[in-house]
């Protein structure tokens, strides 16, 4: 539970003195759900690392700044987002291919090559057969199937519509289970 | 096979996992990035100020002098007469002088014989007996 409001963080993290003490009190609250978050998205480890640390980094550098428009957690999560997405047009651009292809290709071979992969082999099924679908329905779909997350909080960090969002979820829950059947 | 696809019902986990003790090392890690970006920022701060006050200060100097030598230069031009004015200001001085003013102008010797030559006119002598 947390112990202190949105608008209470924000108003300590602004004095100097405090800053360190609210950004420990967030990485220790938040660093989990983000780490998950990316990784689901970037399937390697190292990967996730590097981006979760510089999510949190992202975080330190603009909490600041944050208006308090919306909950810390959702912007975080929404930095996340980003930062995973820009790291995914990077390998793009690397691997001269267009970004679904490429993506699909690297996270594929991620997946192959994974130490930190405990799953049995339908589990392994059912990552394979999420990695076809479109990277932005790919994030929708793991944050609704795996994190159990509501239409309203995903439509906020994501800023699509909750019927856009339920539309994409059925239709990618189907490519998933065509998949699964044929393969 | 056939097996049983609906992915719903199955709710499978997400099979991955960190490494032993990860999330206490991430923590650090991101301790370590931000006193670094602390330490780096407060740096640059430093560094900013040595650089852009100096810069700053001799700007603004550099600044006021230009102003000034632009500002001196016009209320200067203004001054100037062309020649054309200034030989029609002098035509017209000549034309009014008053002749007692020019007097104050003349040396004491000039004025001794500008005397003498008022004695000789007052008494009818003649001017080729003064000027040899």
């Amino acid at each position: 539970m947390n112990k202190y409001t949105d608008q209470e963080l924000l108003a300590m993290f602004i004095k100097p003195e405090k800053r360190n003490y609210v950004f420990n009190y967030i990485i220790n609250l938040y660093q989990e759900r983000i780490y998950w978050h990316i990784r689901k998205i970037l399937i390697s480890h190292e990967d996730a690392n590097d981006v979760t640390q510089n999510t949190f980094i992202k975080v330190f550098e603009n909490l600041s700044k944050f208006k308090g428009e919306s909950k810390i957690y959702t912007w975080i999560y929404k930095i996340a987002t980003n930062e995973s997405l820009s790291f995914l047009k990077k390998k793009k651009r690397y691997l001269f291919q267009t970004l679904n292809d490429a993506v699909s290709t690297s996270l594929l071979s991620n997946l192959k090559s994974e130490q930190y992969f405990d799953g049995n082999d339908a589990e392994k099924k059912l990552q394979e057969a999420i990695l076809i679908l479109p990277t932005k329905q790919r994030i929708a779909f793991n944050m609704k199937y795996f994190d159990n997350m509501k239409y309203e909080q995903i439509s906020k960090i994501l800023g699509t519509s909750v019927g856009a969002l339920k539309a994409n979820y059925h239709h990618a829950k189907n490519k998933i289970q065509e998949f699964l059947k044929e393969n | 096979m056939k097996q049983n696809t609906d992915i719903e019902k199955l709710k499978y986990k997400s099979p991955f996992r960190v490494p032993d003790n990860y999330f206490s090392q991430l923590k650090s890690d991101i301790h370590k990035q931000s006193e670094n970006l602390n330490f780096n920022s407060k740096l640059l701060e430093y560094f900013n100020l040595k650089i852009i006050a100096p810069v700053f200060v001799l700007t603004s100097l550099s600044l006021i002098i230009i102003l000034n030598t632009i500002i001196n230069l016009e209320s200067n031009s203004e001054s100037f007469l062309s020649d054309e004015i200034y030989v029609e200001i002098v035509d017209f001085e000549i034309e009014n002088i008053d002749e007692e003013y020019l007097f104050e102008f003349f040396t004491e010797e000039d004025y001794a014989f500008s005397d003498e030559i008022e004695y000789l006119i007052d008494n009818n002598t003649e001017y080729d007996l003064i000027i040899e």
